[in-house]
């Protein structure tokens, strides 16, 4: 549990947050001078508050009354930031090593190679930071701040320079991180897509105070026309393994677990393993098995959840995979949808979007 | 010949000793006015500059009332340890370094200014020290510039004439620098000419200095990332 109750005064603005945040991945999520970052690097001890403290799993980080103020490097928090920040001077290894160095050897959380594998970046250990992608970046900075075995990870918004689907990928395997090494996130955004896609709880700020927390789909309904602006709406990201690819057919087949799937036509290599996104609002729900379709993939699933947002509903179904399927809640509520409804997913080949 | 490469000796020795004991002091006071503020800031860093701009023989002039024989420091350090500055070869150190000091802060205040302190703070979230990010990350990527300023200090060090004179004296083979035995030559009768060779030199000293520096810069610049 990370407890955030501070003040700080500016010279045009003030911040006074009173939160508790659960070890989740939780979205703090508001528009640009909302507060975010500020909150942020109040929790990591770049910037003191004037007032109040901060407590992290019952360590207090930040305690005005008390006179505590542990220095960054003692907070166990680890921080990535909107810029890679990469140490240009050094090599890949090296900013690995750079924190994994720093932790001592009977307090590791990660094994090194582990990390480096997890992440992908076993190629360009001896390269510097400037001959890397924006994407690969992050990652090596992702797999830096683990090395650091860190208890909590604040990310500021590492991804605003990143294009849609390398964001997607990166964002999935963050939520992949989180979820087998139980590592706490807290995550800044501006991006309604993300919270809704990946955060467990969200945190809205507004100058410089919560305007509310609690479930993402929960906000969707609250949300004002600006804010929907860029909402890219619900993800389904799945994992892929290439089967075949005949260009005289004119489609791949791929499956992921025991789901065939049709796509169109690309080059690729069979066994290559891709990640593909379908938006939610792409995929047609039928309570019965259609026939006479030119739709490629007709998958039969069971409902498992039902989101009611406003006038629309967000279906979890199980398909061997979880998929989420958007449509409106005349339709859900015309189908009288329940959990275990036998139900099938019709999705087109070019539907899928690979990231 | 060989009292001119007594000369010139000595000069190398005075620039290249002031500089090297200057080095840790402006790579601090650059780092402090570039990354910290504090109280009396603008104090210190008027203080550091004023050799800058003041006429160099009032810089020898208030080294020699304060380190002189007499001097408010200089009496202790004479009583209390015997030890003498003034006309001495190690006054014509002192006299280089707090010359050419403001020169090298400077510079090595430009060359901290231009590294991204979040580095900085992606470090400390790493769990590095403050002593250990200034030797790891930020005197790393700030070293062209540190450099640069460096040998800009000794080419200063190497022409100081209005300080040494007051402070160290001229007194041949002992504290007589290039610059001090240019003088002396030039105010001779036929002199001239034995000066010829010091002022070669210098020039090339010079214009050497000025190469390395400016080629340091250039790489500072462009070719780091």
């Amino acid at each position: 549990m990370l407890s955030v109750n501070i003040q700080k005064k500016f010279a045009v603005n003030e911040i006074c947050i009173n939160c508790e945040i659960k070890p989740a991945f939780t979205a703090l999520f508001g528009p640009s001078g909302a507060g975010k970052t500020t909150t942020l690097n109040m929790v990591a001890g770049l910037l003191n508050p004037d007032a109040g403290q901060i407590e992290l799993s019952g360590r207090t980080l930040f305690c005005k009354t008390r006179k505590i103020n542990l220095p960054p490097q003692r907070r166990n928090v680890g921080y990535i930031f909107q810029e890679s920040c990469l140490f240009p001077h050094l090599t890949i290894r090296k900013n690995l090593e750079f924190g994994w160095k720093k932790v001592p050897k009977d307090a590791h959380k990660f094994e090194f190679d582990d990390i480096v594998a997890e992440v992908g970046i076993e190629h360009f250990l001896d390269r510097k930071p400037h001959s890397l992608s924006g994407g690969e970046k992050q990652r090596v900075t992702l797999a830096r701040a683990l090395m650091a075995s860190p208890d909590y990870l604040l990310l500021d918004e590492p991804l605003a320079a990143l294009d849609m689907s390398t964001k997607l990928s990166f964002l999935r395997f963050i939520k992949t991180v989180h979820e087998r090494h139980q590592l706490p996130i807290l995550y800044i955004t501006h991006d309604l897509t993300d919270v809704i896609n990946f955060a467990d709880e969200v945190i809205v700020l507004n100058q410089g105070t919560v305007l509310d927390q609690g479930n993402p789909y929960a906000l969707l309904d609250k949300m004002t026309a600006p804010s929907l602006l860029n909402y890219q709406g619900v993800a389904n990201i799945i994992e892929v393994e290439i089967e075949s690819h005949q260009p005289t057919d004119g489609e791949v087949r791929a499956k992921s677990n025991n789901l065939h799937l049709i796509l169109p036509y690309f080059k690729c290599r069979s066994g290559e393993k891709l990640q593909l996104n379908v938006p939610a609002s792409e995929i047609i729900l039928s309570i019965y098995e259609p026939h006479g379709l030119s739709a490629s993939n007709i998958i039969p699933g069971r409902v498992t959840t039902i989101h009611h947002v406003g006038s629309r509903a967000l279906v979890d179904v199980d398909a061997g995979i979880p998929f989420t399927v958007e449509a409106t809640s005349v339709t859900a509520k015309k189908f009288k949808l329940k959990k275990g409804d036998a139900v099938f997913l019709i999705i087109k080949a070019c539907s899928f979007k690979q990231l | 010949m060989n009292y001119h490469l007594q000369i010139i000796y000595l000069s190398l020795k005075v620039a290249f000793l002031s500089t090297l004991i200057i080095l840790p002091i402006g790579a601090y006071l650059g780092w402090l006015f570039s990354r910290k503020n504090f109280w009396g800031k603008t104090l210190l860093d008027g203080f550091v500059h004023v050799p800058l701009v003041l006429p160099p023989v009032v810089t020898g002039y208030f080294l020699l009332i304060i380190l002189g024989p007499s001097g408010y420091i200089g009496k202790y350090l004479d009583h209390m340890f015997g030890i003498r500055f003034a006309f001495t070869w190690k006054a014509a150190i002192i006299a280089a370094g707090v010359v050419s000091l403001p020169l090298l802060v400077r510079s090595v205040r430009v060359a901290v200014d231009a590294v991204d302190p979040q580095l900085e703070d992606a470090a400390r979230m790493l769990r590095a020290s403050e002593l250990n990010i200034f030797f790891t990350i930020t005197l790393p990527l700030a070293i062209n510039g540190i450099i640069a300023g460096a040998v800009l200090a000794f080419a200063r060090a190497l022409g100081e004439f209005g300080a040494t004179i007051i402070f160290a004296s001229n007194i041949p083979g002992k504290t007589q620098t290039i610059p001090l035995a240019i003088f002396t030559m030039i105010n001779q009768p036929n002199g001239e000419a034995k000066a010829h060779v010091l002022i070669y030199v210098s020039i090339g000293l010079a214009y050497l200095s000025m190469l390395i520096n400016e080629f340091l810069l250039y790489r500072f610049k462009y070719v780091k990332r």
